[in-house]
């Protein structure tokens, strides 16, 4: 037989965590593999689409019953600069599963959520965590984390700016710290 | 807003103090690790900061603080490659309301709330903070100086997001001195 000052406190913890109580949520990480390598040519790819579906992440699917946003996210990855000018590599996020072919499609459809700067022909440039948290969009930023709350679904689509360009993604990952009940 | 509020709060302590009878007012200093709590991208710091105690009632002790922590960097393999995220640095102040036990040797749960800032690159945010925790604290006899130890439980609402917060385990080491007495004792 319990005593009530076991019990007492027993069901108090109980009711934070049943109640998803603020106290009870945790900062897990978690990330989201782009394909390796890929490619972006305004002559002839011209933009990367890659659907998303967090499902596939088991610490997601883990906590996505509790899940209550985002803490910090981030675009990481290596970006050379194959052919073109000095530039921006952007990332746009359309909610759900989408298939745009043009770039013109996806800004007219989706959100800026994500750009990082390139340097000419020839550089190399690795996007560490705390630099790409710094490059978010926050309208962009919105949706991502308004989806992850959601379905988990949604479609990325990465491009460059300079006019003509050959840029080559390596490593590439979507890093996410969700906010999520222990 | 918040911090309004905070602020107020913090003037209506210490104008309830001042009114009050057999009030004291003190000041002090504390440092302490600070161990972040299941935080994926927050790494163990340094906290430090002032506190002002000020004795309401015998049991009831009202705290306004001031308090700094530095997060540490936090590493993360993604497929071999490892990252790093800079850790949270926090600025807090706001107020703990302590029930004070015993004379001499003291121990003291507490709770409180404050407005904090919390910053690392890609992150400035303000929130409200939540502190929970129990005191020891030693003042020996006839000098006015009292030595504090505290295991303290810090809550920091995510920002627009009140459903989650981050959380901290602080250890700290603090001294006081007791400035103003009122009445004053001969």
């Amino acid at each position: 037989m319990l005593k009530p000052r076991i019990l007492l406190p027993a069901v108090g913890v109980c009711a934070l965590v049943a109640s998803g109580c603020f106290m009870t949520q945790a900062q897990v990480f978690t990330h989201f593999d782009l394909p390796t390598p890929f490619t972006i040519d305004s002559g002839s790819t011209l933009l990367e689409r890659i659907p998303v579906d967090l499902n596939t992440i088991p610490d997601y699917r883990k906590h996505k019953d509790n899940l209550n946003g985002l803490s910090d996210a981030a675009v990481v990855g290596k970006f050379t600069n194959i052919a073109g000018g000095a530039g921006s590599v952007e990332i746009w996020i359309t909610p759900d599963a989408t298939s745009y072919t043009t770039i013109a499609q996806v800004k007219a459809n989706g959100t800026l959520m994500w750009s990082g700067s390139i340097g000419a022909t020839g550089s190399v440039h690795t996007v560490d965590w705390d630099e790409s948290a710094r490059l978010f969009n926050s309208a962009g930023k919105a949706i991502l984390i308004h989806e992850a709350k959601g379905d988990g679904v949604f479609t990325i689509y990465a491009f460059g700016t300079q006019g003509v360009y050959t840029i080559k993604v390596e490593d590439g990952s979507i890093m996410l710290t969700i906010d999520g009940g222990v | 807003m918040k911090k309004l509020s905070v602020c107020l709060v913090t003037l209506a302590i210490v104008t309830l103090a001042g009114s009050a009878s057999a009030a004291s007012i003190g000041i002090g200093a504390f440092g302490g690790t600070s161990v972040p709590i299941v935080q994926a991208d927050n790494g163990s710091g340094a906290t430090f900061g002032i506190r002002v105690p000020v004795s309401v009632v015998p049991l009831l002790t009202i705290e306004p603080y001031f308090a700094k922590t530095n997060g540490g960097d936090k590493n993360q393999d993604v497929n071999g490659i490892s990252y790093t995220r800079s850790g949270i640095d926090v600025t807090s102040f706001g107020a703990n309301a302590m029930l004070m036990f015993g004379t001499g040797l003291q121990m003291y749960p507490f709770v409180g709330i404050g407005s904090a800032t919390a910053k690392r690159p890609g992150l400035d945010a303000s929130s409200t903070q939540y502190n929970f925790g129990l005191g020891l604290g030693f003042s020996p006899p006839v000098i006015k100086i009292a030595i504090h130890v505290r295991g303290e439980l810090s809550a920091l609402l995510e920002p627009d997001n009140s459903e989650s917060s981050r959380k901290w385990a602080n250890l700290t080491v603090g001294v006081s001195y007791g400035l103003l007495k009122f009445p004053p004792v001969p």
